[in-house]
């Protein structure tokens, strides 16, 4: 059980792991750093990442952003193995306040960017198997719509809404009880 | 990934703006988006356009939020209630159970009565974590004649398979809990209790890891303290609030990283319990004791332990004003001498006892850190 923690830490940290992107471009991470990603840490567990790990469906630009999340995260993972809460862990968090904030700041810099890269960013850490990555860039989503009604909701994000008045309508009458 | 819903091809999906990339989004994705809205505007995405159409019944994030339907400026009306009620009957009603429930929230500020009746139909969908908070129910609950209880319902493991995390926040709880802990849960990893009134007396769980208790109240006319067995555990963290007393013993705790046991001005802990209690924690890699009167205690006595793993110690706000600051010394010296490894000792606001006799830092050399480098120790002060 503990063999599998502290023991060999710092052998994976001293691992290296190649990233190609789908315009070709290598990345060298540190072992501890790409098995943020679910996809590449079982890749590792299956002993199938020599000659580097193809990612074709991810390009250069994002693929070094998801990398510059990573790096910064698994200094935080490697602490905490697995993560394994759901809600904030206000009694652990203690531990390192002063780093966490850090964190936070970081992510709240990282989040910075265009809607296009945001939805490159969440289809990255979906396929990649990033957790921590996706809750945040749908958070992101999430906020950007909170408080909006529906119609402003389609204008923001260009969503076609080919019901009829009549469908609607009767959308909203199989839900009314959440339209109150 | 490429999750486009059946049909959803021959639609536009060109707008004067642009591309909709969100409705593009695999359903999984959409789904923990929908999960970070209020629950409410999440429903309403079903009118979105097609593709949004009933998607919320498979979102694996729920959170119910009184505080939602409160009218103006935070307050709470009959008529709010009832909407949150009747939005909450509908929602767990109409979500699909098969779909996976990643966490379920609840805030629900007074009232206990529809809670008890909700949680079934959460506990159906097995959910893998739970957070619910019931403040003030029992001032505006004033109707009963004894507090109201949550009742998880006893289901089988096959419900509570799932469920990784239980956060509890001012909820009374019976003496069944202790059974949904010991036989129903077989994954736990998770327990908080927070302003908790806990009307059990064992916590038993063998995968729990992380359990914190936090400003509860011990409703149980014992003079045994609550017992924790918990061979998983590796974190505990026991605050005990003022006006309120809470013993509690830990046995077979022998994975445990880190300890934290804080006892706030006026709180109580049965004194007599205390050596128990560490005894119970001694493979404890570190430990923090806030506010114990006497924690320096009769390090002497045969029953105290002997920490082998104890590599970090903090004591705050550990003194009575009126202790002799020499034989708190002295207690500290034998306290350390039962601590082979300590590595680090941070002692903070300490008051008047080291401040008032700073002469008697002396005593204190005399009982160097067995394996401590100088520059290591701390020592703080205030």
């Amino acid at each position: 059980m503990a063999s599998a923690g502290s023991g060999d830490e710092k052998a994976a940290a001293a691992a290296m792991i190649t990233l190609i992107s789908s315009d070709n471009e290598k990345f060298e991470v540190t072992e501890a750093t790409a098995t943020l990603s679910q996809t590449i840490r079982h890749m590792i567990e299956d002993g199938c990442t020599d000659g580097g790990v193809p990612l074709p469906n991810v390009t250069s630009k994002i693929l070094a952003r998801v990398i510059e999340y990573c790096k910064k995260h698994a200094t935080a993972a490697a602490g905490e193995e697995g993560s394994s809460s759901s809600f904030s862990d206000a009694a652990f968090l203690e531990v390192d306040r002063a780093f966490l904030e850090e964190l936070e700041e970081f992510d709240d810099a990282f989040l910075e960017v265009d809607r296009a890269t945001l939805f490159d960013l969440i289809l990255a850490a979906n396929y990649l198997d990033i957790k921590g990555l996706l809750n945040l860039t749908c958070q992101k989503v999430a906020d950007s719509v909170k408080g909006k009604t529906p119609e402003q909701i389609r204008e923001m994000y260009n969503i076609v809404n080919d019901l009829t008045p009549e469908e609607e309508a009767e959308i909203r009458r199989e839900t009314q009880w959440a339209f109150e | 990934m490429r999750g486009d819903a059946p049909g959803a091809a021959q639609r536009p999906r060109l707008r004067a703006g642009g591309v909709d990339r969100l409705s593009a989004l695999p359903d999984e994705i959409l789904g923990v988006i929908l999960s970070f809205l209020p629950a409410q505007q999440a429903v309403q995405t079903t009118v979105l356009s097609p593709r949004w159409r009933g998607l919320w019944r498979s979102a694996p994030g729920v959170a119910l939020d009184e505080r939602e339907f409160a009218v103006a400026r935070g307050r709470r009306t009959q008529e709010a209630w009832r909407r949150f009620e009747s939005f909450a009957t509908n929602l767990l009603s109409s979500r699909c159970s098969s779909a996976p429930l990643d966490t379920f929230r609840l805030y629900a500020n007074g009232r206990i009565a529809p809670v008890d009746e909700w949680i079934p139909r959460v506990v159906e969908c097995r959910p893998a974590a739970l957070e619910i908070q019931t403040p003030n129910y029992l001032v505006l609950g004033h109707e009963y004649d004894y507090p109201p209880c949550l009742a998880f319902p006893h289901l089988g493991s096959g419900f509570y398979g799932r469920l990784k995390t239980i956060r509890l926040v001012d909820v009374e709880l019976d003496a069944s809990f202790r059974e949904l802990l010991s036989s129903d849960c077989p994954a736990l990893v998770d327990l908080e209790l927070v302003g908790c009134s806990n009307h059990f007396r064992f916590i038993a769980s063998a995968t729990l890891e992380k359990l914190v208790i936090d400003s509860c109240y011990d409703c149980n006319n014992s003079a045994e303290p609550m017992l924790v067995t918990a061979p998983s555990l590796t974190f505990f963290k026991l605050r005990i609030h003022e006006d309120c007393s809470y013993g509690i013993s830990v046995c077979d705790a022998a994975s445990l990283v880190k300890a934290c046991i804080c006892i706030e001005d006026g709180g109580y802990f049965p004194t007599e319990d205390l050596n128990k209690l560490l005894a119970g924690l001694s493979s404890v890699k570190t430990l923090e004791l806030k506010g114990f009167d006497n924690l320096i205690m009769k390090p002497d006595s045969d029953k105290f332990p002997v920490f082998s793993n104890m590599r970090a110690l903090s004591l705050e706000r550990c003194y009575i004003e009126d202790y002799d600051p020499h034989s708190m010394l002295d207690d500290l010296g034998s306290f350390l001498n039962n601590a082979p490894c300590l590595e680090k000792l941070t002692l903070r606001d300490l008051g008047t006892v080291l401040e008032q006799y700073q002469s008697t830092m002396y005593g204190w050399k005399a009982y160097p850190l067995p394996k401590a480098e100088a520059g290591r120790t701390c020592l703080q002060t205030r």
